[in-house]
């Protein structure tokens, strides 16, 4: 289209020109070689240029045919029939590029997995520091329950044996050395027992960082316990030294149980502390899988490059 | 064999049949690329990488002018090679030296000193005015005057219309005829215009 444009705003004489061109070159059909030799008949001016390009063209016609300095021809060597490509060769592109893509995978993944574990690591401290807390107060609230029970048994524990005390005191008739022997082998294998006891209990309730805290207060209230009942025995005992001795070995009788009891209900009937809902709902499975993404990536990184080295070795 | 068969066994990596078509063409390519170029040693490092080039796009060729097709690659080569000794002209000394010392009345026997000093300079107005010209309207000059292609040849090989072929060459041509009155006077009375 811009052909035809061109053409049909080319001057007149320009269009002469090109025709007569042709009509030098032989590019003219037999018409319009006569068109033009008829018009040329009457233009002496063309005519003058018609010679001068014709001229001119012998002379470039003239121009030496120049020998080829050498032959240009092929090194059979160099360009002969090309054998076919070594595996290797073939494979090595496809090696490095595919180990640059791993390792864009793995520094990708490796690194959100980096981020996502720093959000998770600052939600598991608020989370720990909530659950500290909520211990505490477990352990507090199951402290002063088990002290105030310990407290209603002991007292009324302490009136019912000052009042069996009191009613047994004159039928008892045995030697004061006897009955502080028989006292003492009786008041001590209980309190080790009774000991033993709360303590193994209390292992198996509590939870291991509660451990401590809860064989405190045990061991408070224990004593709390085994003092108290022994104090209202000896407020209350009026009798004899065998009356005494009596009290003494059922009281230690009957407080150490009791205070086995106390100590080791507690733990129980306080309802242990759930872990809080934040680590619950922690990505921990998430974790794993992106580390053992993370570990597939690097393996997979490490054997492809293993292998373009091997194959960049072999190809030269 | 002719030049078909060569030209398959070529593609299909038969190295001597290419150079069977090397040998066949190698002349044309040169003498276009010379005559475009004007300097003897690029001439002959286009004509080189002109082969090789061809060689290595032989699958490409798909039937038709296989000289043509082999031109095409060459201009193509020498419109880069102009450009580049547009930004950077340089040259040789090699090449100073051998004009200096390698007269065409040196190598022609036929005529006497006279023509053929005669013919020299015409040849050597004929081949500065050639080196005056555009680029675009010199190909077409050598492609159409030296080496002697149909207009329909020379828009094949250069990628041109038609019309562009003709308006290039009446161009180069009143050029030429304007360059060569300058040289009215040192040429013989036969050469004048």
């Amino acid at each position: 289209m811009f052909e035809f444009l061109r053409e049909w705003v080319k001057p007149t004489a320009v269009k002469r020109q090109e025709m007569m061109n042709a009509y030098l070159d032989g590019e003219l059909s037999s018409q319009e070689r006569n068109a033009f030799e008829r018009f040329l008949a009457d233009d002496e001016a063309l005519q003058q240029e018609l010679a001068d390009r014709e001229m001119i063209k012998s002379q470039l016609r003239q121009l030496p045919r120049l020998a080829v300095p050498r032959n240009f021809i092929l090194d059979v060597n160099i360009y002969g029939r090309p054998a076919r490509r070594p595996f290797s060769q073939t494979a090595y592109p496809i090696l490095r590029g595919a180990t640059v893509m791993a390792a864009f995978v793995f520094v990708f993944v490796f690194g959100f997995s980096m981020f996502a574990g720093g959000m998770a690591t600052e939600g598991a401290v608020y989370d720990s520091v909530a659950f500290e807390q909520s211990v505490d107060t477990a352990v507090e609230n199951a402290a002063k329950t088990a002290v105030e029970e310990s407290e209603v048994v002991a007292e009324s524990e302490a009136a019912e044996e000052s009042e069996e005390a009191a009613a047994a005191a004159a039928p008892i008739d045995r030697t004061p050395a006897d009955g502080i022997v028989a006292t003492d082998e009786l008041t001590e294998p209980p309190m080790a027992a009774g000991s033993e006891m709360s303590d193994g209990a209390v292992n198996e309730e509590v939870m291991p960082e509660e451990e401590g805290i809860f064989d405190d207060t045990a061991t408070e209230v224990e004593e709390e316990i085994s003092e108290s009942p022994v104090a209202a025995v000896e407020e209350s005992t009026t009798g004899t030294d065998d009356t005494l001795a009596t009290e003494k070995t059922a009281t230690a009788t009957r407080v150490v149980p009791t205070v086995t009891a106390t100590a080791t209900a507690a733990p129980i009937a306080t309802p242990p502390p759930t872990p809080p809902p934040q680590l619950r709902s922690a990505p921990s499975p998430n974790l794993s899988d992106t580390q053992l993404t993370q570990i597939g990536l690097l393996l997979l990184f490490l054997l492809l490059l293993t292998l373009t080295i091997y194959t960049r070795k072999r190809s030269g | 064999m002719d030049e078909t068969t060569l030209i398959q066994k070529a593609k299909q990596g038969d190295i001597a049949a290419y150079n069977q078509l090397v040998l066949t063409y190698q002349q044309d390519v040169y003498n276009v690329t010379h005559r475009i170029m004007g300097v003897p040693q690029t001439a002959e490092d286009i004509t080189q990488e002109t082969f090789i080039a061809a060689y290595k796009a032989l699958n490409q060729f798909r039937g038709g002018n296989f000289k043509a097709w082999l031109l095409r690659i060459g201009t193509n080569r020498c419109y880069d090679a102009l450009r580049r000794y547009k930004r950077r002209p340089q040259t040789s000394l090699d090449e100073i030296t051998e004009q200096n010392e390698s007269p065409a009345f040196l190598e022609s026997k036929a005529d006497t000193p006279e023509k053929q000093q005669e013919r020299t300079d015409m040849e050597n107005a004929i081949v500065v005015c050639l080196d005056d010209l555009p680029d675009d309207q010199r190909i077409v000059t050598v492609l159409s005057d030296v080496e002697e292609y149909s207009y329909k040849e020379i828009a094949e090989i250069i990628s041109v219309s038609l019309g562009t072929v003709k308006s290039r060459l009446n161009r180069a041509r009143a050029k030429l005829r304007d360059c060569l009155q300058r040289f009215r006077e040192l040429l013989p009375s036969r050469y004048r215009l």
